[in-house]
């Protein structure tokens, strides 16, 4: 079983396209894969894979309400399946007022059952929810959650349950790679809620070509206190197009979508995208991260072939090499 | 980075006898031996985890300050800067003809695409623009001499 939180500091639609990506490669090596989208900012994975039409209906029921156990419908019907294969469960309005629904839940709860508030365990709701109560770890191969940025509730609970993290950097212009903000939130709630959490890999992301970018990459290449499988270049316009495909980059190069100027206004299309070796490059660099998750970090059991089918264009087949048999465990 | 077990976390079902993580912890091992399919991991105390104790609050004021600021130094302008003034002191007013100010949205658009971007900032395109005018003055010279420079 595979669950990760992809996790960022700096948030963003950044870790989100990252989430899209790793998603779809596992699906794509056989994994049956869901996402937990619990981000309620525009721009998350939601809108991305065009799904979740009642997000700002605050009647509709939504993961908020079967997380604090007063669901309004079943919770498979919270279940969508995206048109590359994953499965999804969209964000909605009230995932933003998770904290005070959950107080409030609290108070009755505690005042019912004449307990101290300190003693409710507010940071095991999803993990209740995911494998106690609905047993996931039986329908999918591969759990990841897209988190809220912030620092509460909703992020402690994402990582309770999944106890795994994908990180996902992007070299500023500053000198070391600071992972310091979430190496304090782990330890806090490894030392308060007596669990251990794990790093899978950190993935420095939007690297350019500079020779100072290729400093920090060996200063990730260097260190051994984390693995960090790859290092995705800069491909802004590529990801920036994921947003039009309403799908991953892999969609994105497939169905060659572009967003460009015609008569003075913005159009995307597919079918209009020069097939670029870099962006190959970078495809082939996801399904290696993936496929890192998967079978490094879990220990899972996955293809290693990625076909893809470029409109217009040869299928290509690109195909990993077993790091097992080429090299020493790290 | 102490906090970290460098792998997957102790999340444990137990389910297929796959135990994951046997070259990295041992006591992975022994806990899917226990085999459980939905218990969780261990019975958990969760006392004094309210929210005014959330963990992951608090910084260290000095982390930021830490890194040396001759380290900057050593990386390139787009790298160091955080946004597109940094460094960037002197102005530069430029008279030009409508027939050039007109190019010059052509010559963004272009210029992203060559950079795999969807926009480049005017003030970087025109500084990088002059940056290749002083590497290329065989070429501006050319340019001048088409409209007529050297007649005069």
């Amino acid at each position: 079983m595979i669950t990760a939180v992809v996790y960022s500091e700096s948030g963003g639609t950044f870790k989100t396209t990252m989430t899209a990506n790793l998603a779809v490669a596992l699906e794509r090596m056989g994994a049956r894969t869901l996402v937990i989208d619990l981000d309620p900012q525009e721009g998350n994975l939601t809108s991305l894979f065009d799904v979740g039409t009642s997000r700002s209906d605050p009647d509709a029921d939504n993961l908020v309400k079967h997380i604090l156990d007063m669901p309004d419908g079943e919770f498979d019907d919270l279940i969508e399946t995206t048109n590359e294969g994953v499965d999804i469960i969209p964000s909605h309005d009230m995932l933003g007022d998770f904290t005070s629904n959950l107080e409030q839940k609290i108070s009755y709860e505690t005042g019912m059952k004449n307990m101290n508030r300190d003693e409710y365990p507010r940071f095991e709701l999803l993990y209740d929810l995911l494998w106690n109560e609905h047993e996931l770890n039986q329908r999918y191969d591969a759990i990841l959650v897209d988190p809220n940025a912030r620092a509460e509730d909703l992020l402690y609970n994402a990582i309770y349950a999944l106890r795994t993290l994908i990180a996902p950097v992007k070299p500023a212009g500053k000198g070391n790679l600071s992972l310091d903000g979430l190496e304090e939130l782990v330890g806090n709630m490894e030392t308060q809620l007596d669990i251990e959490i794990g790093l899978s890999c950190v993935v420095p992301s939007g690297v350019g070509q500079t020779n100072a970018h290729q400093q920090y990459q060996q200063q990730f290449d260097d260190t051994d206190a984390f693995s960090t499988p790859v290092t995705i270049g800069n491909r802004e316009s590529l990801m920036d197009a994921m947003w039009e495909a309403r799908g991953s980059a892999f969609k994105v190069v497939e169905e060659r979508w572009k967003t460009f100027k015609r008569d003075g206004e913005m159009v995307s299309e597919p079918g209009q995208r020069r097939l670029r070796d870099r962006e190959i490059e970078t495809l082939e660099k996801l399904f290696e991260l993936a496929h890192f998750v998967a079978t490094e970090t879990f220990d899972a059991d996955v293809d290693s072939v990625l076909e893809l089918e470029v409109q217009d264009h040869d299928n290509r087949r690109i195909e990993l090499m077993d790091k097992e048999q080429t090299e020493a465990t790290p | 980075m102490n906090n970290f077990k460098s792998g997957s976390g102790n999340l444990d079902f137990g389910a297929e006898g796959d135990e994951k993580d046997t070259q990295e912890s041992e006591e992975v091992v022994e806990e899917s031996e226990s085999r459980t399919t939905e218990s969780p991991p261990e019975q958990v105390q969760s006392s004094g985890t309210t929210s005014s104790q959330n963990p992951g609050t608090a910084g260290d004021p000095d982390r930021e300050t830490n890194q040396g600021s001759n380290e900057a130094a050593e990386y390139p302008y787009f790298v160091r800067r955080n946004n597109v003034g940094d460094e960037r002191d002197t102005r530069l007013e430029i008279h030009v003809r409508d027939s050039v100010a007109e190019q010059e949205g052509r010559f963004r658009s272009r210029l992203a695409d060559e950079l795999d971007v969807s926009e480049v900032s005017k003030t970087d395109a025109r500084e990088f623009a002059l940056l290749a005018a002083y590497e290329y003055p065989e070429k501006v010279a050319e340019l001048m001499e088409d409209e007529g420079f050297s007649v005069i």
